[in-house]
């Protein structure tokens, strides 16, 4: 089974980690699959089976630049869009660990996981540092760790079971596997396979289906207007194919 | 896993005839940590269990607002390991979405009926049905074999059975401790809209599982007629 587009099933996290870019990387695998070291996938080279993994990256969210000739953004709508980007990353990373974890022990949003070594205390001093690029690469990296950190030490990774993960397409013309980003306490993307099909709340949305984000086939370029939920957050890269 | 049910005791002194509490008023607390259910769904929990688990309903607006019930038949439930079926249950702030038992009453709203803001009811007393009669007695006349009475209809024959069971909770016999879990995502039972009837799951934190059980069985042919003049008195005295 290749981990695609869709609503991946009996998949595993495999790795958690920090890349040597600063980025937070999750990599997937079918939980019926036993990943080969380098060396003993080399000697099956001819057999291995393609997609089995799939590494999702988490950006750093950017700060808004404007564009030649666009309106200048206001400082105000720099701070909610920033607040936007890191509303999400946090809501996607407290849904993976809320499988296990209870919300007392993930607390990703707390001032003192989130915001230490800022000097970011208050609302004026978000206003006044919050877009600076130290201060957001520093917000950014007390999340990926404290997630990692949690996730490690609690001994989740590999994933105890397995799980069932939905992955939609980035937008209509990039078909590249990405996490959801909105209205994720609605539409979850994550859940333990011991929560029977029936039941199961991960499924596509009426808006992502009309939208065609539940589908990796070539779309109509008169599409390209749509734009997926969770663009410029995450990034597919295939083991398949690490250069894509 | 759940061999140790077979050892499990419960207070069977209990009389397995339906009680009366003297004309008309049905007597409702039953002993020990019990929910008695009546045939016609409503449900009293017995002191014990109200002190156990601060099930009283407080003043509007209070911040401390106790605690009501999750109700989990364990067919739908995979997490919960039990080689037989069994229904479940776990106290859940009243402040939690979906609570199955004595979660919501309503509060005065009339100064010349009493203190404003304070429960119209106890949930000693309040005898709430729609859970019971829509979902709990189906449940356990499935899961526990429990047989209701029911008189007859224009449709429908009269339903030899009890006017009430009390339901034990029990815990962990070799731990005396229920069975507990970080998280939980507890199944739940859509009751309105078009996905109606169809199951979901909602996350529950730091839950804590009772097995609920029958303290009293469903009478059997052997004491049926020893039983029956007596029951056939009471019946006449019930309130439904």
């Amino acid at each position: 089974m290749s981990i695609k587009i869709g609503i991946n099933e009996n998949v595993k996290i495999n790795a958690i980690e920090i890349n040597a870019k600063g980025t937070l990387e999750i990599e997937l695998i079918d939980a019926n699959e036993v990943k080969k070291s380098l060396f003993d996938a080399s000697l099956t080279a001819a057999t291995n089976k393609e997609g089995i993994t799939r590494r999702l990256l988490f950006f750093l969210p950017n700060v808004a630049k404007d564009k030649d000739g666009a309106e200048a953004k206001t400082q105000e709508k720099k701070l909610q869009l920033i607040s936007a980007d890191f509303q999400r990353l946090i809501k996607q990373l407290t849904q993976i660990a809320s499988q296990w974890l209870t919300t007392e022990n993930i607390a990703l949003d707390t001032i003192e996981n989130q915001w230490a070594g800022t000097g970011v205390v208050d609302g004026p001093t978000f206003e006044e540092r919050g877009l600076m690029e130290a201060v957001v690469k520093q917000r950014y990296d007390n999340i990926v760790k404290r997630f990692v950190d949690i996730m490690t030490k609690n001994g989740l990774v590999p994933s105890p079971e397995p799980i069932r993960f939905k992955l939609i397409r980035q937008a209509a013309d990039k078909a590249f596997p990405t996490v959801p980003g909105s209205y994720l306490d609605e539409q979850p993307f994550i859940e333990l396979m011991t929560i029977p099909k029936a039941q199961s709340r991960v499924k596509f949305s009426a808006y992502e289906l009309t939208a065609g984000l539940d589908s990796d086939a070539p779309m109509a370029k008169d599409k390209s207007e749509k734009k997926s939920s969770s663009t410029g957050t995450t990034k597919e890269t295939s083991e398949a194919n690490p250069f894509a | 896993m759940l061999d140790f049910l077979s050892k499990i005791t419960v207070d069977d002194t209990v009389d397995k005839k339906p009680r009366s509490g003297g004309g008309k008023r049905k007597q409702v607390t039953p002993e020990g940590l019990a929910i008695r259910i009546f045939r016609d769904g409503s449900l009293y929990p017995s002191q014990e269990l109200i002190a156990k688990f601060s099930l009283e309903y407080s003043a509007k607006d209070t911040e401390v607002v106790g605690f009501g019930f999750d109700v989990v038949d364990t067919d739908l439930f995979p997490k919960f390991g039990t080689p037989q079926r069994l229904v479940i249950i776990s106290p859940v702030s009243k402040s939690a979405p979906k609570v199955d038992l004595f979660g919501t009453t309503n509060y005065i709203t009339d100064p010349e009926e009493g203190v404003v803001g304070s429960p119209t009811a106890s949930v000693a007393t309040q005898g709430s049905k729609t859970f019971g009669a829509d979902s709990l007695i189906p449940l356990l006349e499935e899961v526990y074999g429990l047989k209701f009475y029911k008189p007859a209809t224009e449709t429908e024959a009269e339903v030899e059975g009890a006017d009430f069971y009390d339901l034990s909770l029990v815990a962990n016999p070799s731990t005396d401790q229920p069975w507990s879990f970080s998280v939980a995502h507890v199944p739940k039972k859509v009751s309105r809209g078009k996905d109606k009837g169809s199951v979901t799951t909602i996350r529950r934190e730091n839950v804590s599982f009772y097995v609920l059980y029958p303290a009293t069985k469903p009478d059997t042919a052997e004491n049926d007629a020893d039983q029956k003049e007596e029951v056939t008195t009471e019946k006449s005295e019930v309130t439904a």
